[in-house]
């Protein structure tokens, strides 16, 4: 009888698992076209490669990189795009448009599998040493890129490893990104006409923000943001030496997170009085970008302490909406703190770039970048690939700067949302400053902006400010915090006691007084030990 | 004749082949779910070895083989975190709480639909009691900013017509626990009574019309007969829902939470996800979830030995 049962176990296996390996056998998941063309190609480990030279390559991107939006465009305009890249460099771009919300997860799942995916926006660090991505040292060097090579190579250091290995294309560049952005026409309403320089200063606005409600009812949020961490970049580098970032204590040389710097407890301090009395936004540690924008829109934010783009893009929106009573924007880096220095932190170029799947063929890795490089150095396939074909145009006189003929949205036009633009980190400066001359409502003679408030402040306060703005210790070094993740066992612990116990000390959680227990505590889990392993990996790079 | 029929039919019944063929029809009905069961159950348990191991996602299910041993150092990592006290109570605390609130909360909405007398009304707020089941979390979080938003949430906005301050309900540690479980509760309880209601509608008409002859009134009917009627049904869920003590509930908490409320919310599978899923260790989260497992494994064996040994039936 067990003999029988066995056997029928063993049948019913036999045919079960067969079953389940084809349901569960990934197939190349495209949202378009696939290529028609034949390919005898091998196959390895999901990843197909084409045998002659003559034949399109096919490279998957994963369009991670925050250009694109989950709304699809109409199936025609991206079929136009993709053969008139195959026309061009012969090569047969697919795509997969994660979920905005579990782009990260979804990621892991198809690196995980045996689905083929070639290119995606992603931490070197992170998958480098999970042997999930390839160099491209050789393939780039071998090679002639010279879109590439204009635009990106200055900015290749946050890629490349102290073996001089290159792991990816930039993604974004140093820049000065958290400037203090206020409603200046609230400004105006309240009487406090000066940009504030000082703490001091800034004080006086945002309390006048909060006493004369510019936004009626009761209604002004004096300043907002999604988190501390933007806060830190705003203001900390006003009390600390180092800012935000990592710095080194020259009393014992030893590598520290900014929280153990002398000046962060005033730092932490002021936003505690701030949350106290009303002008910081009380749900400011619960909210996102999104939720901060429509209270934005609202008409309800009176300034912002914030990553440049949140409360700028919604001034511009706000502008598009209502053209005749507009709301009108300010910004500056030049708020000085209590220590004397520029109170904001400058932000290194990312560490985050387009990397390349371990799995891909060398083929394909020259394939994906002769894509980038197209983009870079063509005009045309720039616009065409931000735009769609036959869907944009020069503006009058220019040579570099287009406009799209079908309405634009936030992200491409209506029928095509950018899906093929994979160069994305291009530097629009040229096109954004021509943009910005052709027309004076961009900005008037005082500074203050209505308008395309967005292109106006990534142009004009992006990158110049960097020079002046407090750089941390790890803006010229590029230490592997996925390593001193995997060498401390406690790093992980350690990150959630410092964004839960901070954010408590300002609500009111816990009082002030228990700061220095609050440090005691981070020590005894392990904070030593991080310190340890960030000096040893700062030694070894210097 | 009768004979030979006799020995036709035990031969029959000694092949299990033919008995499988006699009844070839419910086997098949049976099949998707054993091919379910083997294929989502028992076949992933080979990725139990990864709690043991190295595992490289890159080299896929072969990983899982050529990975090095590591012992019980993924275990021994979670057992020594700084918040393995934590996370492990408040898996246990809102555990709890829900099963003291939600367990009983079908009971009663059962045992009061039974009472109604209107078929039109009973049906009706039956359907809607279902209705909350097939809403998502995502969805229900947002309901619930709509009632406990500081800005404009309908609570705060009574509170302050009282003349109160505003609470900020989801960032609070003193209301986040309350929130999760009183949601969960409205989210399951008409669907989790059907199985009641079902037990209640075999429960014979005769004892009601006896009961009614002796005297008893309608409370009392309910205490003395549809109750007992439902008591072994309610013993099975109960030793059922002990195996599931240690899943708080990840979804609901992982969009609900923050890090202010972490001390409150953390729970083994949120922190699972950060530290082990989000930085693909999949050993480490492989082994948080069989440490969870086999807490849960011990709970239903205890629990299924106290109803059996209370007079109760329990699952076996």
């Amino acid at each position: 009888m067990k003999t029988r049962l066995r056997i029928l176990c063993v049948i019913l296996a036999a045919v079960l698992i067969p079953l389940m390996a084809v349901g569960c056998n990934p197939t190349t998941n495209t949202t378009t076209t696939v290529s028609t063309g034949s390919t005898t190609g091998t196959t390895t480990g999901g990843t197909t490669s084409a045998t002659t030279q003559d034949e399109p390559v096919q490279v998957v991107f994963y369009i991670n990189n925050g250009s694109t939006t989950d709304s699809a465009s109409k199936a025609e305009e991206l079929e136009l795009v993709h053969q008139w890249f195959l026309d061009q460099i012969n090569v047969d771009i697919q795509y997969i448009v994660p979920p905005a919300d579990q782009a990260a997860e979804k990621l892991d799942l198809i690196l995980t599998s045996n689905q083929k995916l070639d290119a995606f926006w992603g931490d070197w660090t992170k998958y480098s040493s999970l042997s999930m991505i390839q160099p491209i040292t050789e393939i780039y060097s071998n090679n002639d890129f010279p879109g590439i090579r204009e635009q990106f190579e200055p900015y290749f250091g946050p890629m490349i490893d102290a073996e001089a290995t290159l792991w990816g294309l930039p993604r974004t560049f140093n820049t000065a990104p958290y400037p203090f952005i206020w409603r200046s026409d609230y400004a105006d309403k309240v009487g406090v006409a000066k940009a504030p320089e000082t703490i001091d200063e800034l004080n006086v606005l945002l309390y006048a923000f909060r006493d004369q409600d510019p936004a009626g009812d009761g209604k002004t949020i004096p300043v907002i943001c999604t988190g501390l961490t933007q806060l830190e970049y705003c203001l900390l580098a006003g009390y600390t030496d180092g800012g935000r970032g990592l710095w080194l204590d020259t009393t014992d040389n030893k590598v520290k997170h900014h929280i153990v710097q002398p000046g962060y407890y005033d730092f932490l301090n002021q936003i505690k009085q701030w949350y106290d009395d009303g002008i910081l936004y009380k749900e400011s540690f619960n909210i996102n970008t999104q939720q901060l924008r429509e209270l934005a829109e609202q008409g309800r934010v009176a300034s912002s302490l914030q990553w440049y783009s949140a409360f700028g893009l919604s001034l511009q929106n706000m502008y598009s909406a209502d053209k005749t009573t507009p709301a009108v924007g300010a910004l500056t880096h030049d708020i000085k703190g209590p220590n004397g220095k520029y109170a904001e932190t400058a932000v290194p170029g990312s560490k985050s770039g387009l990397v390349f799947s371990a799995k891909a063929d060398e083929r394909t890795v020259t394939a994906a970048l002769k894509v980038v490089d197209y983009q870079l150095a063509d005009l045309n396939a720039w616009y065409n690939s931000t735009y769609g074909i036959d869907n944009w145009k020069f503006v009058e006189g220019s040579e570099i700067t287009a406009e799209p003929i079908e309405e634009s949205e936030n992200v491409g036009t209506k029928s095509y949302q950018g899906e093929y633009r994979v160069a994305i980190g291009k530097l629009r400066i040229d096109e954004f400053k021509e943009l910005l001359s052709r027309d004076d409502r961009y900005i008037s003679s005082n500074g203050k902006t209505a308008g395309i408030f967005f292109y106006y402040s990534y142009t004009y306060h992006l990158y110049e400010p960097v020079e002046k703005v407090t750089k941390a210790l790890d803006f010229d070094t590029a230490f592997n915090m996925t390593e001193i993740s995997n060498e401390v066992a406690a790093y992980s612990d350690i990150t959630t006691m410092i964004n839960e116990e901070t954010i408590k000390f300002i609500t009111g959680v816990r009082p002030m007084s228990e700061w220095d227990n609050f440090i005691e505590t981070l020590y005894a889990i392990g904070m030593d030990d991080v310190e340890e392993a960030l000096t040893a990996q700062y030694q070894a790079m210097q | 004749m009768v004979s030979n029929s006799i020995t036709r039919l035990t031969g029959r019944r000694s092949g299990l082949f033919n008995r499988v063929y006699r009844f070839r029809f419910y086997y098949l009905m049976a099949l998707p779910g054993i091919a379910y069961l083997l294929i989502f159950q028992y076949i992933p348990m080979v990725g139990i070895i990864m709690a043991f191991k190295t595992f490289s996602p890159m080299e896929g299910f072969m990983g899982i083989i050529t990975g090095d041993w590591v012992g019980l150092d993924n275990f021994r990592k979670f057992i020594d975190s700084h918040y393995f006290s934590r996370v492990f109570g408040n898996s246990f605390i809102i555990s709890f709480y829900r099963l003291i609130f939600g367990f009983p909360a079908p009971i009663v909405l059962a045992l009061l639909l039974n009472e109604v007398g209107n078929r039109h009304f009973k049906k009706s707020v039956q359907s809607i009691s279902y209705f909350p089941h097939f809403i998502s979390y995502v969805v229900i979080l947002g309901i619930v900013r709509k009632f406990v938003n500081l800005d404009g949430g309908y609570i705060n906005i009574i509170i302050e017509k009282l003349g109160g301050q505003p609470v900020m309900f989801m960032s609070d540690t003193r209301f986040f626990r309350s929130i999760l479980v009183s949601t969960g509760v409205w989210n399951g309880i008409g669907w989790a009574s059907i199985v009641y209601l079902a037990a209640i509608t075999n429960t014979s008409p005769e004892l009601y019309d006896a009961a009614y002859v002796d005297g008893a009134n309608r409370m009392q009917q309910m205490w003395h007969i549809t109750l007992p009627s439902v008591m072994n049904v309610a013993v099975i869920m109960l030793v059922l829902r002990m195996g599931d003590i240690m899943n708080a509930g990840f979804e609901q908490i992982f969009l609900f939470y923050s890090p202010a409320v972490y001390s409150v919310s953390d729970i083994i599978d949120t922190f699972s996800y950060r530290t082990g899923i989000l930085n693909m260790q999949y050993g480490y989260a492989t082994a948080i979830g069989l440490f969870k497992s086999i807490l849960g494994l011990i709970l239903v064996l205890s629990a299924n030995t106290f109803a059996n040994k209370m007079g109760r039936e329990g699952i076996w």
